[in-house]
């Protein structure tokens, strides 16, 4: 029996394999790469931030702003982080770039990711959040499991 | 929050609640209901007109005694009086001062005029926006609103609508503070969407950080 949980779940892969697709992202792109694939798909420029005042983000590993005017979008990280965790972080928001449903966003839109924690999220915001951060593991995964990456580890 | 009496050890009574302002409207509903003048309900309950007075005229809370002689005064359940689902609409009385501030700052983080809001409430309801006419306007230390004043406003605004009826929480204010401070920001710098990743529930002074990153960041090319 496929339960409303088995159809998000299909929904979720099927919009991430989308975004994916989008950007023609594959493995053994570096991330300065897979950042420009994500620019050149959406026709946009983007900027990756390395914050380094953070003693106020408490639970926040990352945000993206957008400039729809210009086109134009910024994706800040701790600066303190270990640059895989960072470049994570920052892949989530590349994933809301990518994902269909948020290629164009409200003024005041606003999500945030573990949304188990987060009751008031709405199910479409819920499965926004899933769609993201399947994206973010796939790129992890593009970047990391590569044998590129395997065998300049040696 | 209340704020803790060392003298006495407990903590002072303050401001009455959404629901105490409740259980407010239906002692008066009631009362109206049961045909009974507020002589006669104060004297039943045993309770003197001063000290009803500051409870109706939403000063100090009613306390659960009060509820229970009330309660046996008007022939109903105590569960009746303290229900708060059975009170539709209910006045408070509110610090004119820093609740028409409040509503000020939300007229300004909708880049919107305060003619703008009243308008929008006048097509609604003209009774609210003549009542947020006289929030604005208010000479005095004290204003009543009907509660449902206070919700449309905080509608209109896309804010908790306890920003306005529970004015004394320090955490609702906090963050709604910090909210309008992002949306400030976002106006300022031209951005039009954010979207965050956040490991449980953001901070005010999450969001207060994204907003000064924003202030900070270099002028558009």
């Amino acid at each position: 029996m496929v339960t409303e949980a088995d159809e998000m779940l299909a929904r979720v892969q099927a919009r991430a394999d989308r975004a994916i697709q989008r950007a023609g992202l594959a493995a053994g792109m570096t991330f300065d790469q897979v950042v420009h694939a994500v620019e050149q798909a959406l026709e946009i420029r983007l900027r990756i931030v390395p914050e380094t005042d953070t003693a106020g983000w408490g639970t926040l590993t990352g945000f993206l702003t957008y400039f729809a005017d210009r086109r134009e979008g910024s994706i800040h990280v701790r600066a303190s982080d270990a640059a895989i965790y960072s470049q994570f972080a920052a892949s989530h928001e590349l994933g809301h770039l990518l994902d269909d449903a948020h290629c164009s966003g409200a003024l005041h839109e606003r999500s945030s990711v573990s949304p188990h924690d987060n009751p008031l999220l709405t199910t479409p915001e819920y499965e926004a959040e899933l769609v993201a951060e399947h994206i973010a593991h796939r790129i992890a995964r593009l970047l990391y499991t590569s044998p590129r990456v395997a065998e300049s580890s040696w | 929050m209340g704020v803790y009496d060392r003298n006495v050890g407990r903590g002072a009574v303050g401001p009455p609640s959404r629901y105490s302002r409740r259980v407010v409207a239906n002692v008066d509903r009631l009362r109206r209901a049961k045909g009974l003048t507020v002589g006669e309900l104060l004297s039943r309950a045993g309770m003197t007109k001063s000290y009803y007075q500051s409870r109706a005229g939403f000063s100090l809370p009613y306390n659960t005694n009060d509820i229970e002689a009330l309660a046996a005064a008007l022939g109903v359940a105590p569960e009746e009086v303290a229900n708060p689902d059975s009170a539709p609409r209910v006045e408070m009385r509110v610090p004119a001062a820093p609740l028409a501030a409040r509503v000020r700052r939300l007229v300004h983080s909708q880049g919107a005029t305060e003619n703008d809001l009243v308008d929008h409430l006048d097509e609604i309801d003209p009774a609210a926006a003549e009542s947020a006419r006289a929030l604005l306007a208010a000479a005095t230390n004290t204003v009543v609103l009907d509660e449902e004043v206070l919700r449309l406003i905080t509608h209109w605004a896309d804010v908790p609508t306890e920003y306005l009826t529970d004015y004394t929480d320090d955490a609702v204010t906090d963050r709604t503070d910090a909210e309008l401070e992002l949306r400030d920001a976002m106006r300022e710098a031209g951005a039009s969407a954010i979207q965050f990743r956040a490991l449980g529930e953001m901070s005010p002074d999450a969001l207060r950080a994204i907003a000064h990153s924003l202030r900070s960041r270099p002028p558009a090319t």
